[in-house]
């Protein structure tokens, strides 16, 4: 009895290490594919955030990271006493939700718009034409959009006084500063972020759009009822994705937007951090502020990511 | 980073010209010839044997143009006089701050660089820069150039030390400037200085924008431009508003408070900009853009340095061959009190340092190069070049220039580095007569009407303004702008004003007080 128990024991270490073996040997070339992008993460992505802890520092370039004083959460009760935080808040959260709702949705509709055009060559200049933007860099576009919009020399501008119109202040008026950088976000990103959807598109079964046919379902109700569900899981992940970087509005374009007469809707966390960090050198609050940011994010993300799954959708983890 | 960087340089450019040219007194005779000049010149090459062979990072501002390689021939001959090996950085000049404190955090500053005001007080403190008292005086013409007692030598530095070698040049860099063929095609006459009014400005901007100066037919030129402040402080200053701080009453107070003078002030703006006078961009134009302007035939009046005169009466010509460009310099406007004034330059800035973490031998060899560069021999080479190679005699017995000199801008690093004391350094061996003529009278017209800073180097002692100042001014700045385009009335200059001095300027206003105390 002991005896037989002792030879199972045996056979069955054998065939686990055994097994365990032939595994390795299969799977060892795919880890090995993992590696670089899992060093690449630890690296560029894991290791810079213990640069973190220079948020709880009085940091010294001069001093370096380890002697620099420790000041506990002094820099995020100066984050959120600062006076101007509630207006910081603001427009972020008002840029973030524009472009989370309303500049999220034309690539869903570009997509669906392309999707409908039958001449292949027209529909494959269209959507080149839409998605050269992406490779154009803000510099560019807000350059662009001066040349067009300034109110001395700007093209539409002489053309309008020379029509008998007034000229618009559209770079420097508070008013258009929202709109401006939404339609600029759009101009840019929409034509690429189609491409997702459009691949997903040509996925979904034809014969389902033959089924709608021969019930009489119109274009439109075939949108509705065929194409729109079935899109509905890449809408929602992508949707998760975006709110991670809800918070995130991107720099570069800000600031290239921002001027004196705009400050109040364009000042945002980023132009802030960069003021503070860069301009008056202060790294310390700097990293609390985008601290601060990542954390918001963080908990964007997940609480969407539950949401997801609680609605009975895949979501992104 | 590096893409958010440049960007973030376009963005900046509005302040930082800098440093141009130029200079008073002695220093406009012409440099004397290269062997000529034993008096001076100290003993760097017969006293040190500089055996080892040591390498020296260096910075400087870049604001474009050619570039200097490592091989430049200036930099080889320096590397073979000194034994060193040199290495520049050359950083673009509206982004040169934010690089330091990007090199500071990454522990890659240079072993000898340019700071400006702002962070050679922060970095004074952290020990950033090497005490120079006591390495000053072992170097003969360097302590003779920057006495330690002179007064831009204590300006931003604590009691008895000295952390950097400060700029003594300009008093007075900039005063307006003016289009005369432009005056002359409109009928108009140059004005005396006595008849500069600002109206007489306006009336001169508003032909300019209206008339069609250029006669191209299109009314296309500009009244009056200017990017965030620069362009138009010698308007600023006819109204009194003062050049940041100035004295009243025994105390000093900051412009911001001058709520009378500010209404004078935007009551014309607002006219021009209504008017179209004043360049409806002016929120938006960068300096780059500004120059753009006067190179291209669209601004006739403007505040600069005549240095640029030439250039930009070039520059036209070439571009529209029909013109015949004449630059003339006035006085600055005078306003409504009868005041007048062009902005001091700042005192004692920027302020070269020496990296702390440099050890003696780098130190000797970096103050070698110094106190050789302060000298009229190397003054004579740091800005004229290589003899043979950037300049040479001609067949007239006369000085002139090669090929090589426009290329490779021997004159860089004297320029955008380190200079001696003084403002000769746009003087060439080859500069006439006339030349050296115009730039005494310029200068004599810029330095008439100083507007100084009551307060220059003062703020910075002032904990509220460090912390406060800079999102402080901008709130104001953007209710100036806002009244001027007409989206907020002048009266709101008003609580602009009481906005600034509640957040903290009164904190500011008493902190600057007492440093002038404690000075």
């Amino acid at each position: 009895m002991n005896q037989i128990a002792q030879q199972t024991q045996n056979n069955r270490k054998i065939d686990h290490s055994v097994l365990r073996k032939k595994y390795l040997q299969r799977a060892l070339p795919f880890y090995l594919m993992i590696l670089p992008g899992l060093i690449y993460f630890l690296v560029f992505r894991y290791g810079p955030m213990f640069g973190l802890f220079i948020a709880f520092k009085k940091y010294s370039p001069f001093r370096g990271v380890w002697k620099s004083e420790w000041v506990g959460i002094e820099h995020f009760v100066r984050l959120f006493s600062e006076r101007d935080f509630m207006l910081l808040l603001k427009n972020t959260l008002y840029l973030s939700l524009l472009d989370t709702f309303i500049g999220f949705s034309f690539p869903i509709i570009i997509a669906i718009l392309l999707n409908e055009v039958r001449n292949k060559y027209f529909k494959n200049s269209i959507q080149t034409i839409l998605y050269a933007p992406h490779f154009l860099s803000w510099v560019i576009i807000v350059g662009i959009t001066m040349l067009f919009f300034r109110t001395q020399d700007g093209g539409i501008n002489v053309m309008l006084e020379a029509m008998g119109f007034s000229r618009i202040n559209v770079m420097t008026n508070p008013n258009y500063f929202r709109f401006v950088w939404l339609f600029q976000n759009i101009w840019q990103g929409a034509g690429w972020g189609a491409i997702i959807y459009l691949a997903s598109i040509a996925s979904i079964d034809p014969a389902l759009y033959e089924a709608a046919k021969v019930d009489g379902a119109s274009k439109l109700r075939q949108i509705w009822s065929i194409t729109l569900p079935s899109l509905k899981t890449v809408i929602l992940i992508m949707f998760i994705l975006r709110l991670g970087s809800f918070i995130d509005l991107g720099f570069e374009h800000i600031f290239l937007l921002q001027n004196p007469l705009n400050l109040q809707v364009s000042d945002v966390f980023e132009t802030y951090v960069y003021r503070q960090g860069l301009v008056q050198g202060d790294f310390s609050y700097a990293t609390a502020v985008g601290l601060f940011k990542s954390v918001v994010g963080l908990v964007m993300v997940v609480s969407a990511n539950a949401i997801a799954k609680r609605l009975g959708e895949e979501g992104v983890y | 980073l590096k893409q958010f960087m440049k960007t973030a340089v376009i963005g900046l450019l509005a302040f930082s010209f800098v440093t141009g040219c130029s200079s008073r007194g002695d220093g406009n005779s012409n440099p004397p010839d290269a062997s000529a000049s034993p008096a001076t010149t100290n003993p760097s090459s017969a006293v040190a044997k500089n055996e080892k062979k040591i390498q020296i990072r260096i910075a400087a501002k870049f604001w474009g143009g050619p570039k200097w390689a490592d091989d430049h021939p200036t930099i080889k001959f320096l590397n073979e006089k000194f034994n060193v090996d040199i290495k520049l950085d050359l950083i673009n000049g509206p982004e040169y701050d934010e690089k330091l404190k990007v090199m500071a955090a990454s522990g890659s500053l240079p072993d000898f660089y340019p700071v400006d005001t702002s962070t050679y007080l922060a970095w004074q403190s952290e020990g950033a820069f090497l005490e120079l008292t006591d390495w000053l005086p072992k170097y003969p013409n360097l302590i003779a150039a920057y006495p330690l007692e002179h007064e831009a030598m204590k300006v931003l530095n604590p009691k008895g030390k000295v952390y950097g070698i400060p700029e003594v040049s300009w008093i007075v860099r900039d005063t307006v400037q003016i289009r005369k063929d432009w005056l002359d095609k409109l009928g108009m006459k140059v004005p005396t200085a006595e008849e500069f009014t600002v109206d007489k400005f306006y009336e001169i901007a508003k032909a300019f924008a209206k008339q069609d100066p250029d006669g191209n037919g299109l009314n296309d030129t500009i009244g009056f431009a200017g990017g965030y402040a620069i362009e138009n402080l010698a308007l600023r200053n006819a109204f009194g508003i003062a050049n940041e701080w100035m004295k009243k009453d025994g105390k000093l107070i900051p412009h911001q408070t001058q709520v009378e003078e500010y209404t004078a002030f935007l009551t014309f703006m607002k006219k021009a900009y209504d008017e179209g006078v004043l360049d409806r961009d002016f929120v938006l134009r960068k300096s780059t853009e500004l120059n753009e302007m006067k190179y291209s035939n669209k601004l006739g009046i403007f505040s600069y340095h005549n240095n640029y005169k030439l250039d930009i009466e070039d520059a036209v010509k070439k571009t529209f061959p029909n013109t015949n460009p004449k630059i003339v310099v006035m006085a600055p406007p005078i306003g409504p009190n009868g005041n007048r004034g062009n902005n001091n330059s700042s005192f004692g800035t920027p302020n070269r340092v020496i990296n702390a973490k440099a050890d003696k031998e780098k130190i000797d060899r970096i103050l070698q190069i110094l106190n050789w560069w302060v000298t009229d021999e190397g003054s004579q080479i740091m800005k004229n070049g290589i003899e043979g190679i950037h300049y040479k005699k001609g067949t007239d017995g006369k000085w002139q220039i090669t090929d090589r000199w426009e290329p490779e801008v021997p004159r860089f690093l004297n320029s955008n580095l380190f200079k001696r004391p003084g403002t000769d350094f746009n003087l060439y061996l080859w500069t006439d007569e006339a030349e050296l003529n115009r730039h005494k009278e310029y200068t004599a017209i810029a330095e008439k009407y100083p507007w100084p800073n009551a307060a220059m180097g003062l703020e910075n002692y002032s904990k509220t303004a460090i912390a406060k100042s800079a999102s402080l001014n901008a709130k104001f700045q953007e209710a100036v702008f806002k009244i001027i385009v007409g989206d907020q009335p002048i009266d709101s200059i008003k609580q602009a004003s009481s906005a600034w001095l509640a957040n903290g300027g009164d904190q500011i206003i008493k902190e600057i007080n007492e440093a002038v105390k404690n000075k």
